[in-house]
């Protein structure tokens, strides 16, 4: 059995991928449990992130880049949790970049005709997720769904980022859903462009875990943003979309 | 480039040649109906860079958000999509090109420019003692060889005023033909408005409007584009636009990082546009379309702002903002060629913001331009805010004119300031 600190729980499909570290010498490495036939847990999952948990694991190191998949038979059920702090420590000793080239061993390719977005060739990638410190969000809408935009603390700018993080996918439904439909993608924009991102800029802990899709037919691994930290807060919500609830005063 | 008013075979094809560049070498496009995602050919990631192709490829930015049912996934939904949005575009620009024409057709020029610099130098050398930096640090690691300092007794006012009546003297115009004054300042502090301040001294008309505006390192092209849009709309025939920046003063030893502060100079820049109808004879420097915008991922690398005891508090990342800085800057020029039409390897000079020589240097390698094309501002004088740009403009202004006939080529004018926030046009000798 292995234990891992759950570090990511990343939304796929209608399940979660899941990621956790475990102990290796001073530091920690990403392990990514998955069931047997399937990349993702299903929706019914019901640890948190930062939870201790055992695994049955088997098999050796997979394919780059995926390197970090193993298939797993289950888990025991958690044996105490970490806090957001501790993790972000633990994150820290583990697989980290300065800059895009050190995320995944190989530098990203951007169509410069596109929405920014990054990806990498599974031949060149020689890992699936990796942690790296940055010093600015902002919340793009493309389409139909927000993306992130990341600048690094080593300058570089990481564009079209899907957010799958779970907790700030479930944010983003929560503020959608107080704003109401009127203008949404607008109110939404300003509500996270200025005060979530401002918040999460003040924060101290500002760390980012970037992870790669697996590939698609056209041998494109996407660049996806798996966990941001600080992670949001339920608090940052307050007073949002009761104004327009107030019938108005004459 | 594709413009927005096309057929729909023009269309189509713009669709499949944005499908092809996702698409690996050799992969047959799919039938007009086939769709991109439930086919298996595209997932919603590779969809939705294919799609912000098409509508930079088709100059229709926003053109697939929010529509009822989502995004199009197959070639005849995308090109329907764009064709009724492109015949809306078209109606939408007849009907402003018959206010346009309703309006005499008026463009605006620049028909003065000067600028004014504070009269004192001094040396890398000094200004690290004054600041207690290590030696070399705004010499060697800026490439700064002095700045610019106003005598002791001299405001912003006195720079602005100098700059703008040679800018009125340039162009041989009275203070009684400007309509509008706009002046844009990153260091003046206090009410009335340095706007109003220059007025009065001047001795503008009691008609004659003000427009303080912001924008820092940015401000001259925020000024510039106002003046332009009164112009060409009638609502003035002759602005005058300025700058001013006292740095000594806003940023002196102590105050904040040495580092940042000692990298500015104090100066001034002055333009008079004059609107003109389309079809006047005689050659001038005639302002394009402009490109504004602003990126917000790079806003906390720079921020000055007063704390509840009114002291200046500074955040500064120099190095990540230097990269950031240069990276927007080749953006915005190139974005400039597209939008003019004008190659960057024919311009004649190029006067954009200069944060240091270095980052200079920087520019001119990363986007091939000749070094010597950028007239020589921050280096002697210091970064000036956002007189950088203006006396770098009315520096490549004056060069272009003194050049002979035929050898006149376009001045692309670029900014950048705190956010960051940007802004240029190109300036053709017509």
């Amino acid at each position: 059995m292995a234990e891992l600190i759950l570090s990511e729980l990343t939304r796929m499909g209608q399940g979660f991928c899941i990621i956790g570290l475990e102990a290796q010498g001073p530091g920690y490495r990403s392990v990514r449990p998955m069931p047997a036939r399937s990349y993702a847990w299903s929706a019914s999952f019901p640890h948190r992130r930062g939870e201790r948990l055992r695994f049955e694991l088997t098999g050796g190191p997979a394919a780059a880049p995926h390197v970090e998949d193993r298939q797993s038979s289950g888990w025991v059920h958690p044996a105490g949790k970490v806090s957001e702090d501790e993790l972000v420590r633990c994150l820290r000793s583990a697989e980290m970049a300065g800059g895009v080239g050190e995320l995944f061993g190989c530098a990203p390719n951007v169509n410069r005709m596109g929405a920014g977005a990054g990806w990498v060739s599974p031949q060149q990638a020689t890992r699936s997720i990796c942690g790296c410190e940055y010093h600015s969000l902002r919340f793009v809408w493309k389409f139909d769904r927000w993306r992130a935009e990341l600048g690094l603390a080593s300058g570089d700018i990481l564009r079209g980022l899907p957010i799958v993080d779970h907790e700030w996918s479930r944010f983003l439904e929560t503020a959608a859903e107080a704003l109401g439909p009127v203008n949404q993608a607008q109110r939404l924009g300003r509500l996270l462009n200025e005060t979530v991102a401002r918040r999460v800029c003040e924060a101290e802990l500002r760390f980012a875990r970037l992870g790669l899709a697996r590939p698609n037919p056209q041998q494109q691994c996407w660049i996806m943003l798996d966990s941001l930290f600080p992670l949001p807060r339920a608090e940052w919500l307050d007073g949002v979309g009761r104004a327009e609830e107030r019938p108005a005063v004459r | 480039m594709t413009q927005p008013a096309q057929g729909k075979r023009d269309l189509r094809s713009l669709v499949e040649e944005c499908l092809r560049s996702i698409l690996p070498a050799g992969e047959p496009i799919p039938s007009a109906d086939t769709d991109w995602i439930a086919s298996g050919l595209l997932d919603s990631m590779a969809q939705v860079e294919v799609l912000t192709c098409m509508e930079r490829a088709a100059q229709l930015p926003g053109v697939f958000d929010q529509l009822a049912g989502g995004p199009p996934r197959s070639i005849r939904a995308a090109a329907d999509c764009l064709e009724r949005a492109a015949r809306a575009e078209e109606t939408g620009a007849a009907r402003r090109m018959d206010r346009s024409e309703a309006e005499g057709g008026r463009a605006a020029r620049i028909a003065g420019w000067a600028h004014s610099v504070g009269s004192e130098r001094v040396g890398a050398e000094a200004v690290e003692r004054e600041f207690h930096l290590p030696m070399e640090t705004i010499s060697r690691r800026a490439g700064i060889e002095s700045v610019a300092r106003a005598p002791a007794g001299e405001s912003e006012l006195e720079l602005a005023a100098r700059a703008a009546g040679g800018a009125l003297e340039h162009a041989g115009c009275g203070s009684e033909q400007v309509d509008y004054l706009i002046v844009s300042s990153e260091t003046y502090v206090g009410l009335p408005s340095l706007g109003f301040r220059l007025h009065r001294l001047l001795g503008l008309r009691a008609e004659c409007g003000i427009l303080d505006v912001g924008g820092a390192c940015a401000g001259l092209v925020n000024g510039l584009f106002v003046a332009t849009s009164a112009l060409r709309s009638a609502a003035a025939s002759a602005v005058l636009v300025a700058t001013a920046d006292l740095h000594q003063h806003a940023l002196p030893p102590g105050k904040v990082d040495g580092r940042f502060a000692a990298l500015f100079g104090d100066g001034a820049s002055a333009f008079l546009l004059t609107s003109h109808p389309r079809e006047a004879e005689g050659p001038r420097f005639s302002l394009g379309e402009f490109v504004l915008g602003c990126d917000g991922v790079s806003s906390n690398l720079l921020s000055v702002r007063l704390d509840e005891q009114s002291a200046l508090q500074l955040e500064f990342n120099g190095d990540a903002l230097g990269r950031a800085a240069i990276r927007q800057l080749d953006a915005l020029l190139r974005r400039l060629e597209v939008k003019s039409g004008c190659p960057l390897a024919g311009a004649r000079q190029f006067a954009t913001h200069q944060p240091n020589p270095r980052l200079l240097e920087m520019l001119s390698r990363q986007s091939g331009l000749p070094l010597e094309k950028f007239p020589v501002v921050c280096k002697r004088y210091g970064n000036l805010g956002s007189s950088t740009t203006g006396v770098a403009l009315s520096l490549a202004l004056e060069e272009c004119a003194q050049a002979g006939p035929g050898q006149r080529g376009p001045i692309f004018l670029a900014a950048l300031g705190p956010g960051l926030v940007w802004g240029g046009c190109v300036i053709s000798w017509e």
